[in-house]
């Protein structure tokens, strides 16, 4: 069990990032593509040249050669050696510690049945299907026994059947492993963290319990990563003054006067557009906006404002444009927290 | 007197003929024998062997200014070369080979019999200042010196084992190489400690001084000259190789090295 | 893509600037002797050393052109281009400039001195010397541009993975440098097969010792034109060989 502490600057990326894991631990580095989760990744495993990377494993200094340092890289392209059996993929690492041929080849195909793999070890990597290669990838990731074991969007190319059981496999080997996971899918940080650190352009913009990042946002980068949309405002007695005279009732809460959020379901969250809503009549504290932009995700499209968002029926959206006056409904009753006067909402 | 590289020559020849073509159909059907006398080259084309190449162009200076409106161009190479390209079809007037074998292969192609010219003998060939002290054919016995020579299958190197032969010398070359030049090159440049070639080829080099072989008068090599029936020029042809025999040219190839017919 | 039709004429005659010279020795070729032409004492020996000498610098130019292309590729700025073009030179050089190179280095009167130099003149290493510094551009060349589209991801995979870098070199980068390799190999064997000037002006030419085949093509030429060109048929079917082989389409990526 090894915890790992690692500060990562690459200028000429523009990424400057300080990750934490605790012993044993998954974090998952959540942020959209671009953001400088994967560099992050690489500079901590010790592949990006240029890179100002410190590195402490159980608080001492790792070494700089890739070879000591012992962190392992699960990369998103697999790399996989291709003039390597699947077998030799696997017993590489094993044989670069010294192991004996027979006994690589033997711990190779043990990490093989464990990843469901039974029985392809004499395949070339050319001659497997992504799932399978992805498997291939992990097991020689951790049949090197690594310190610390990086993911670098595991699941991502995967069609959804396939991520699934890839994610469930992975989530049964990681554990009591060290391990720190980039995704740009709340559904990994929900399945994989024990702690989530979310990424915006090159920065860790909140970081902390999987948990309280997830369902407690402080920021409204961090809330939309976690698949949420952020409503702040002020405690008012048992309700959360969203704008001058829009107040919601929410449950819990500080006391009145401190700022405050809650964190809503964009599908929890009504629209109602061009015309503005009957105030009194839904049970929604109705918020003005106007329509920033349209996202459409599978059935649904998120209509984003200046402030909220909110999840419509695909079908219903004709008549919304960017500029359309949008009013958003915020539901009542939702759990409200502090919002940390350290972490300003961004 | 004009001397051209032995592959441009097929070349030279063509170019030659379409210019007399241009001339003698030339300014508006004048004919081409108005023209003032010496206004215009006649070309005689000499195939010679590479050992001729200096002295030759001087005999052919000679001719030159004996024969006004003529113009000499020789082509050297190695004999065998020549014989070759002859064989091939390539159109001369003269040739001039630095043995009788080589004569003899070309001898479907020559008019009337060849006429010896010059005869060339064998030396010893060591690099200036004879770092290795070589005093004779017999110290090329020795296997500790470096020996080079010509391939037995050409005419110095048929030569040179026709002498170690008559010498009884075994020689222990380190290398045969195919023509004289090689030979020259190696020992000049120090890589041979002794090579054997022609006295004129010392005579003509840099860097290298000669060791006589006792003998070597018993292997003369004769250079005969002859006429192509392929000739243009038959009568010049047959003028210039008489040329060769007389006294000018003989006392041009005498300072050259070369031995008298 | 095809091209415009006017093309067409431009690469028959292209063609037949090849075939033709290719025809004509055929031509010359007498069927009836080949066989005992080329299997003649003279021949066989030529060809044996031919054979033995490519093979030797063909793996020479593996061990030396390899590191190499690996120096050249790990070079950055001016010395690289620098490096590259003097390293590349002999492909270009007129081979008996190589050959008046080596002498200047390797002969008696070298650079290496009278003892080294002594040693390797007119002997078969003198050949493979000069087989060698003709030949290996083409390891190099193959070897570098072969780095040069690789990413190096597999590599730093496999630093990951624990392996030091002589296994990362043997198990990674060398396996996938494979065909690459092949083909560089076989053009510097064909290149060796070849090698005339250098050999003729540094090495010399002695039947068993230094006497390669070209240089056996070209002593007998004119004594006996009917074993030249039954030689010159054998190597004209080597390199045709080779050619065909360096450059076949291959499987998977490079």
């Amino acid at each position: 069990m090894t915890a790992l502490e690692a500060r990562v600057r690459v200028p000429a990326r523009g990424v400057d990032a300080t990750v934490e894991v605790a012993a044993g631990g998954t974090l998952v580095l959540l942020g959209p593509n671009g953001s400088g989760k994967s560099t992050v990744l690489e500079a901590v495993a010790g592949m990006v040249p240029g890179a100002d990377v410190r590195v402490t494993l159980d608080g001492v200094d790792a070494p700089r050669a890739p070879r000591d340092r012992r962190i392992g890289l699960l990369s998103q392209d697999d790399a996989l050696f291709p003039t390597m059996s699947v077998r030799d993929n696997v017993a590489f690492g094993p044989r670069s510690a010294g192991a004996s041929r027979a006994a690589a080849r033997a711990e190779a195909d043990a990490w093989l049945a464990r990843v469901g793999l039974d029985g392809l070890g004499d395949r070339r990597p050319g001659a497997l299907s992504g799932g399978q290669a992805r498997r291939v990838a992990i097991a020689r990731a951790l049949a090197a026994a690594p310190r610390v074991l990086l993911l670098d969007e595991p699941f991502a190319g995967l069609d959804v059947v396939v991520a699934s059981e890839v994610r469930g496999l992975v989530a049964g080997l990681l554990a009591g492993v060290t391990a720190v996971v980039t995704t740009h899918d709340a559904l990994d940080a929900y399945a994989l963290a024990d702690t989530v650190a979310v990424m915006d352009s090159g920065a860790v913009v909140e970081a902390g319990e999987a948990v309280e990042v997830l369902t407690r946002p402080r920021t409204r980068f961090a809330a939309r990563m976690g698949g949420r949309v952020l409503v702040e405002g002020t405690m008012r007695g048992g309700a959360l003054e969203i704008a001058a005279g829009v107040r919601v009732p929410v449950s819990g809460g500080p006391g009145a006067g401190v700022p405050a959020a809650v964190a809503a379901h964009p599908g929890a969250v009504a629209l109602a557009w061009s015309e503005p809503p009957e105030s009194r009549a839904s049970g929604s504290a109705w918020v003005a906006d106007a329509v920033r932009g349209l996202e459409p995700r599978g059935d649904v499209v998120r209509v984003h404002g200046a402030l909220l968002a909110a999840d419509v029926p695909v079908e219903v959206v004709g008549g919304i444009a960017a500029g359309t006056p949008a009013w958003f409904g915020v539901p009542r009753g939702l759990e409200a927290y502090a919002l940390t006067a350290g972490a300003p909402a961004r | 007197m004009r001397r051209v590289a032995a592959g441009s020559l097929a070349v030279a020849a063509a170019v030659a003929a379409v210019s007399v073509t241009a001339c003698s159909g030339g300014s508006g059907g004048e004919p081409a024998a108005s023209l003032a006398p010496g206004s215009e080259d006649t070309t005689l084309w000499v195939l010679a062997a590479a050992s001729l190449t200096d002295v030759l162009d001087e005999v052919a200076t000679g001719f030159e200014a004996e024969h006004p409106g003529v113009d000499v161009v020789g082509n050297y190479a190695g004999s065998t070369d020549l014989a070759a390209q002859l064989l091939e079809g390539a159109p001369a007037d003269v040739f001039v080979s630095a043995d009788e074998a080589t004569m003899d292969k070309v001898a479907s192609l020559i008019e009337g019999a060849p006429t010896v010219v010059a005869t060339n003998t064998l030396t010893i060939v060591v690099p200036e200042g004879n770092p290795a002290g070589v005093t004779g054919l017999a110290d090329l016995a020795d296997d500790a010196l470096v020996t080079v020579v010509c391939a037995p299958q050409v005419p110095c190197g048929a030569a040179t084992a026709a002498v170690a032969e008559d010498a009884g010398v075994a020689l222990s070359p380190a290398s045969e190489e195919q023509n004289v030049t090689d030979v020259l090159g190696k020992v000049s440049a120090g890589q041979a400690d002794a090579g054997i070639v022609y006295v004129t080829d010392v005579a003509r080099a840099t860097g290298v001084e000669a060791v006589p072989i006792a003998g070597a008068d018993e292997a003369v090599n004769r250079y005969p000259a002859a006429v192509l029936s392929g000739a243009a020029q038959p009568a010049l042809a047959e003028e210039f190789v008489d040329y060769l025999g007389g006294p000018e040219a003989q006392a041009l190839l005498a300072a050259a090295g070369f031995g008298a017919p | 893509m095809t091209g415009p039709r006017w093309l067409a004429p431009l690469a028959a005659l292209g063609g037949l600037l090849v075939l033709l010279p290719l025809a004509g020795l055929i031509a010359r070729v007498e069927w009836t002797d080949l066989w005992s032409l080329v299997t003649s004492e003279a021949s066989l020996t030529a060809l044996g050393l031919s054979l033995r000498t490519s093979v030797v610098a063909t793996v020479a130019t593996l061990v030396l052109g390899v590191p190499l292309g690996f120096v050249l590729h790990g070079m950055r700025g001016p010395l690289r281009g620098l490096l590259r073009a003097v390293v590349l030179a002999p492909l270009v050089l007129p081979p008996v400039v190589g050959g008046l190179a080596l002498l200047y280095a390797f002969g008696r009167r070298g650079l290496l001195g009278e003892e080294l130099g002594g040693s390797v003149a007119f002997t078969t290493l003198a050949v493979v010397i000069a087989q060698t510094f003709v030949a290996m551009p083409f390891m190099v060349v193959s070897v570098e541009s072969a780095l040069a589209a690789r990413s190096g991801r597999h590599e730093a995979i496999a630093g990951t993975l624990g392996a030091s870098r002589t296994r990362v070199l043997t198990r990674v980068t060398l396996p996938a440098l494979g065909p690459a390799l092949a083909t560089g190999a076989v053009l510097a064997f064909a290149r060796a097969l070849g090698e005339f000037g250098a050999t003729l002006t540094f090495a010399g030419s002695l039947e068993g010792v230094t006497r390669t085949a070209p240089l056996e093509i070209y002593l007998v030429r004119e004594t006996d034109p009917a074993a030249a060109a039954a030689l010159s048929l054998v190597l004209v079917a080597v390199a045709i060989g080779v050619v065909a082989l360096a450059y076949r389409p291959l499987r998977g990526a490079a």
